[in-house]
């Protein structure tokens, strides 16, 4: 299994015109719901992705709502926001979702609803797998911030490359989120333009990345976004904030909406241990170490493990060591090392200057939930001559 | 490979300034001199391009990124597209990010790019890359193998839909986009763009398969006019069934019905070999 699949892209309504969602009027009010596939026909259904078809809107800011369920009792699964500047333009009218969407039951029916800040006339069609060999999939919703709300203005700095101030795009909860991109509008033509996303109080920001786009001509287009090579997770309680810096002068200012999961369960490694919120004491003691009796001088011990298994960005999983060289009657002070925040693979466990011992047992232990995963564990020892 | 995730920060080269000023040749799909995009400070990832022109003119185009000394560049991703008057350009368009990136870039090791336009127009072009440094921090899928382009060098072909006279949504003829593939190969984007002022929903198919013998193994669905951007699409998750020796075609169909008549595409293709 692999980011890539064998798995074939389809399209509904399949050779058909794309089908009109209609939004509920200005400031965005949902319109009504509208099948854009009437049953799935496998159970390991994608989705992968939206495309707009013909219609007619203008600077039009808008939320595609996606929802699995009969007519009536439809459930939300994600919702894409986007900017469509003109749809008498050509060029890109897909939004491929950065992860599809699995999760939904062998004939369910897909439906799509809409909002958009100035009513117009769009017509959508669903981009699916009918069956996706890949596990780069996720059951957790896309969303936006704001959300149901005209985006974020950004004004620009007079100097061109000069930084705009910062402006909150999203005020934090209490759990990770991860960016995805961002949908924004451009009123200057035949830029560069770099986005730098920031987390941290007004103030104390600190740059999380950049994305840089440009533009050939304001307000022209089809569709509008920008998107990260890969989903940015974030610390629990982040400040998202967002400034701008471009080519030219103008300070005419453009317009930033936040694309992202609320939920980044699905970017760990699960626990492989029922009651996952718990933490469990794990021990491993050695067996006895010792070369007849002489003295063995400790200089370092790695523990050959799987690192960077971490269920948070902000948690350190802890090993920790001690060893005793009376046959277990008494130890040493607990020495600890982290096993690598989530994503630092590379991260390595070695004690170091571990004295000298006769006979010595190794004691290691832990505890955050987490996956462990111990494969071996290298000692570098020198033998002494008495 | 579960879901791609990264802390890590993307940075764009150049930072903070106008992209590298490219210049085509002026002959056609004969490449430009190399321009200095910048030196990354630490080896580092290649996740995207940006780029953008003031030619007004249509163009197919592929843009090269290269890495090393002046005059001894080595190309690590070569990209292509479309896109015609600016009037109708969106700026997703104007980014085309790998859903692979290519691990080619060296710390202190000059990263440069070079164009080549199925047109003689030599208005410049603005060229700037999106990168990561490494270690990476998070779950990435990452190659070292260069991304390459259907047809290379040399114009799109030309795909007619289901013609004029026929129901909408007629397919059109399959057309070839490479004889027999030198390996497996993974698609990481399509191209397609069309010679007609009617706004239309299509679907684009890519197919495997001895002429005649096609097999539908992909569809895009869309909407499309013929001005505005490069109308590539990359594809998150990529395409990897395509082994060596395969024949590649696409094929269109659309909503076109009377009087606006068949229209006449083009499609293109991005691509990796394996092993990545």
């Amino acid at each position: 299994m692999s980011l890539q699949t064998t798995s074939k892209l389809i399209g509904a309504p399949a050779a058909g015109a794309s089908i009109t969602v209609a939004d509920g009027g200005n400031g965005w009010v949902w319109g009504s719901w509208v099948t854009m596939l009437a049953a799935t026909t496998t159970a390991t259904a994608a989705i992968a992705g939206i495309a707009l078809g013909e219609g007619t809107y203008s600077t039009m800011q808008t939320e595609i709502q996606i929802g699995v369920g009969g007519a009536g009792s439809e459930v939300d699964i994600s919702l894409v926001r986007l900017y469509g500047p003109n749809s008498g333009s050509g060029s890109h009218s897909v939004f491929l979702l950065p992860i599809p969407i699995t999760g939904i039951a062998l004939g369910s029916r897909i439906a799509f609803r809409r909002r958009a800040s100035l009513t117009g006339s769009v017509t959508c069609a669903l981009l699916y797998f009918d069956g996706l060999d890949s596990d780069a999939v996720t059951t957790k919703k896309l969303t936006a911030a704001p959300l149901g709300a005209n985006a974020v203005s950004v004004t620009p700095n007079a100097g061109a490359w000069v930084n705009s101030t910062w402006n909150v795009l999203f005020a934090g909860v209490a759990h990770e989120i991860a960016i995805v991109g961002l949908a924004m509008s451009n009123p200057v033509p035949n830029i560069d333009i770099e986005y730098d996303l920031a987390t941290g109080a007004p103030a104390a920001e600190t740059v999380v990345t950049t994305i840089r786009s440009a533009c050939m001509q304001e307000n022209a287009g089809k569709l509008w976004f920008a998107m990260l090579p890969e989903v940015l997770p974030l610390e629990a309680s982040s400040i998202v904030s967002v400034r701008l810096r471009k080519t030219g002068t103008s300070t005419t200012a453009h317009t930033v909406a936040l694309l992202y999961y609320d939920d980044t369960t699905f970017l760990t490694t699960p626990v492989p241990t029922p009651g996952t919120a718990r933490d469990i004491r794990r021990v491993r003691v050695f067996s006895h170490i010792s070369d007849v009796q002489e003295w063995l001088f400790w200089k370092s011990l790695q523990i050959d493990m799987e690192t960077g298994t971490a269920q948070t960005l902000t948690s350190d999983p802890t090993v920790w060591l001690r060893y005793s060289d009376d046959g277990g009657h008494t130890w040493s002070h607990l020495r600890s090392i982290t096993a690598g925040r989530r994503g630092q693979y590379a991260a390595r466990v070695l004690f170091r200057q571990l004295g000298r011992s006769r006979d010595r047992v190794y004691e290691l232990s832990v505890s955050d939930p987490c996956p462990w995963t111990f494969l071996r564990a290298i000692a570098d020892v020198e033998k002494g001559i008495s | 490979m579960a879901a791609k995730w990264s802390t890590t920060r993307q940075k764009s080269l150049p930072a903070a300034a106008n992209g590298a000023t490219v210049t085509p040749s002026g002959t056609a799909w004969v490449s430009g001199a190399w321009a200095t995009i910048g030196t990354p400070a630490a080896d580092s990832i290649l996740t995207g391009v940006t780029y953008r022109t003031l030619n007004d003119g249509y163009q197919e185009f592929e843009i090269d990124i290269g890495v090393g000394g002046a005059g001894s560049e080595t190309v690590v991703a070569t990209i292509n597209g479309y896109f015609r008057a600016i009037s109708g350009c969106s700026n997703d368009g104007m980014f085309f990010r790998f859903p692979i990136p290519i691990d080619a870039l060296v710390s202190g090791v000059r990263v440069a790019a070079r164009i080549r336009l199925h047109v003689t127009d030599v208005t410049v072009w603005n060229v700037s890359i999106a990168y990561q440094e490494k270690p990476l921090v998070g779950s990435v899928q990452t190659t070292t193998q260069p991304s390459r382009t259907y047809p290379s060098a040399s114009n799109f072909p030309l795909m007619a839909d289901g013609g004029s006279g026929n129901p909408a949504w007629t397919n059109g003829a399959w057309v070839q986009l490479a004889a027999a593939t030198s390996a497996d190969i993974v698609i990481i984007a399509a191209t397609v763009w069309v010679f007609s002022g009617h706004v239309q929903d299509f679907e684009l198919d890519i197919g495997t398969g001895a002429a005649g013998f096609e097999t539908a193994i992909w569809t895009l669905k869309g909407n499309i006019v013929q001005n505005g951007a490069p109308f590539v699409t990359p594809f998150p998750n990529p395409l990897d069934n395509i082994v060596a020796g395969s024949r590649v075609s696409m094929r269109v169909r659309a909503d076109v019905t009377f009087p606006y008549g068949s229209a006449d595409w083009y499609p293109a293709l991005c691509y990796m070999e394996k092993p990545l």
